[in-house]
């Protein structure tokens, strides 16, 4: 077996293993959702009635609740490891730091899609925008932006899953960092709901594109060094 | 055609480094001059830059006797110093000898090539110079020098705090040295920590396991983690042998103390270490599990796995140890037994100038 195909099956099976866990535990997905649909609501109340404002507001407002969430579901899949030393044992197997990288933003990258269609619906009902009329730029959006938050997630809950105070940690080092991402979703969004009059779709997309590349580069050369107990 | 050890310079290598080639035809001299290198190479006097690949059967034949890998092409060889993982080249079946334990008709052992050969042509398992490791500026180990041979099954004793579980995670990779020096099978911990991990199996107080999977999913995640070779047949066969086949479909979440540490020790029937560390292995283990343990012990030791057994006290398992190495704040206290030996620390490590290995 080649050594890239050991790694891909590496990062599959940590993957698989964390979507088993997940799926029967449900230790990420209902409390993400669930949070997600709290923090759409409470904007919502915020903005006011004002149906015109709310859709004005809603591809910010969509992207809020996603990164919000996003953080808590990063978190929740990391802390799996930490039962009964599992995270020890994973950093003691031989294999490659970059296939467990992978694997766990791979695991990320799951919750985070269903993460980010749930909450986009759910803003199509709630501000009352059409997400329909232009779904796949959307969706590629989504799925970009996921990419992303599930890159730049996996590498900080690795820097503080052995924290104490690591529900305080991870957001404030993910947020700074997730700022271009922010930006660069909600454009999009914004754009692909209006229909683009102004052709700028395609450069908020390059700019995602780029910060996924970069984050994922990063992340897997980095993520070796913090599976290290000092 | 000639085969043999080739100079580093004239193949562009590293300085320091040789290329081992082992070449086409049967001659016996060819085969002599390759297995010199690779036996240097297992002895870790040498660093291996590239073993380049000839003749499959030959390179086989060394691999199954020294423990000596190699890559597919030059090109790749020429580029990574860390060689393919390791397959299941042997398989030793160990009868019975323990006929109380009904669930465990038979232990299988997949010894690895690393285990194999004459003591005198394997490095040390283990050997650590000063070896120190600092908490907050105190010192759990204070400057460990630690020889042990390899296929010893060795007890660590101490009170709580000794440094027992600290030269156990040090030799697994878990934490990296403060001062001083580890090697397993000749490779430094610190440096060579991927390589040394594919020589270690370690069982720590915490079993590593996840709640939400089953035992066999657990051991199957484990298994592939491990590139253990027909994955499925050796995952059935571990949670036999650790008495846990008709518990197999369980979550791991339902399961007692004692049933994890038995899964625990079926994981590390799963991969080929040359090293095994144990820390406290009997812990919340009934009758049956300490037997199990014996069982195991008595295996390793059987085809020349290294065991290292952390414990307040080797009183069950006294007649499957060689050696005990005593220690005491830090400290090796004393060593008695065969195949261990030690010498006083040349410095207090909290004294000593940061030159930290790491």
């Amino acid at each position: 077996m080649s050594a890239l195909r050991r790694e891909a099956a590496i990062a599959l099976a940590i993957a698989r293993k964390d979507a088993l866990s997940e799926l029967r535990g449900r230790h990420a997905t209902v409390s993400t959702l669930f949070f997600a649909a709290v923090v759409l609501l409470l904007f919502g109340f915020a903005l006011g009635p004002d149906a015109e404002r709310l859709a004005v507001a809603a591809p910010g407002l969509l992207w809020l609740a996603v990164v919000f969430a996003g953080i808590l579901a990063v978190n929740r899949l990391h802390l799996l490891e930490t039962d009964d030393g599992a995270l020890e044992q994973l950093a003691l197997y031989p294999v490659s730091r970059r296939a467990i990288y992978a694997g766990k933003a791979l695991g990320g990258l799951a919750v985070m899609l269903v993460l980010g269609i749930v909450v986009l619906g759910a803003v199509g009902v709630l501000f009352a925008v059409d997400v329909a009329g232009s779904a796949l730029p959307l969706l590629v959006t989504v799925v970009l932006g996921a990419i992303g938050i599930a890159a730049v997630g996996t590498f900080y809950a690795g820097v503080t899953v052995r924290l104490r105070a690591r529900e305080v940690m991870l957001p404030l080092l993910m947020l700074p960092v997730l700022a271009p991402l922010l930006l660069g979703a909600v454009k999009a969004t914004a754009a692909a709901l209006s229909g683009d009059p102004f052709g700028e779709l395609g450069a908020w997309l390059q700019l995602l594109v780029a910060f996924d590349l970069i984050m994922v580069v990063a992340g897997a050369a980095t993520y070796g060094f913090l599976l290290e107990d000092g | 055609m000639a085969s043999g050890v080739a100079s580093p310079e004239a193949d562009g290598l590293a300085a320091g480094s040789l290329r081992v080639v082992v070449g086409v035809g049967t001659g016996g001299e060819s085969l002599g001059a390759a297995a010199q290198a690779a036996r240097a190479i297992a002895m870790g006097a040498i660093r291996v830059s590239g073993v380049e690949r000839r003749d499959r059967l030959t390179a086989g034949r060394l691999r199954r006797q020294y423990g000596v890998y190699w890559a597919d092409t030059p090109a790749v060889t020429a580029r990574r110093r860390h060689l393919t993982p390791p397959d299941a080249d042997r398989i030793v079946r160990k009868p019975t000898f323990a006929p109380r334990v009904l669930s465990m008709p038979q232990t299988t052992i997949y010894v690895s090539p690393r285990s194999h050969g004459a003591p005198n042509e394997r490095p040390p398992a283990v050997a650590t110079t000063d070896l120190a490791r600092l908490f907050a500026g105190s010192a759990a180990l204070a400057g460990v020098s630690l020889r042990i041979e390899a296929g010893r099954c060795v007890a660590l004793l101490g009170p709580n705090g000794a440094g027992k579980t600290t030269l156990l995670r040090l030799l697994a990779t878990v934490i990296r040295p403060s001062y001083g020096t580890a090697l397993v099978d000749g490779l430094d911990v610190g440096r060579d920590a991927d390589l040394v991990r594919e020589r270690v199996a370690y069982l720590s107080h915490a079993t590593g396991l996840y709640d939400d999977l089953t035992a066999r999913e657990n051991l199957d995640f484990a298994a592939t983690m491990l590139d253990t070779p027909d994955r499925a047949a050796r995952v059935e066969r571990a949670l036999a042998d650790v008495g846990l086949h008709e518990r197999a479909g369980d979550r791991v979440r339902d399961f007692s103390a004692g049933m994890r540490r038995r899964l625990g020790l079926g994981r590390l029937l799963l991969g080929q270490a040359s090293l095994i560390l144990l820390d406290e292995p009997t812990s919340a283990l009934d009758d049956d599990g300490v037997v199990l343990v014996e069982q195991l012990l008595a295996a390793w030791r059987e085809v020349g796995v290294t065991v290292l057994v952390a414990s307040h006290s080797a009183d069950r398992l006294e007649r499957l140890i060689d050696a005990r190495v005593v220690l005491d704040r830090g400290l090796v206290a004393s060593v008695a037994g065969e195949g261990v030996t030690t010498t006083a620390p040349t410095a207090d490590p909290i004294r000593r100038p940061a030159v930290a290995t790491r």
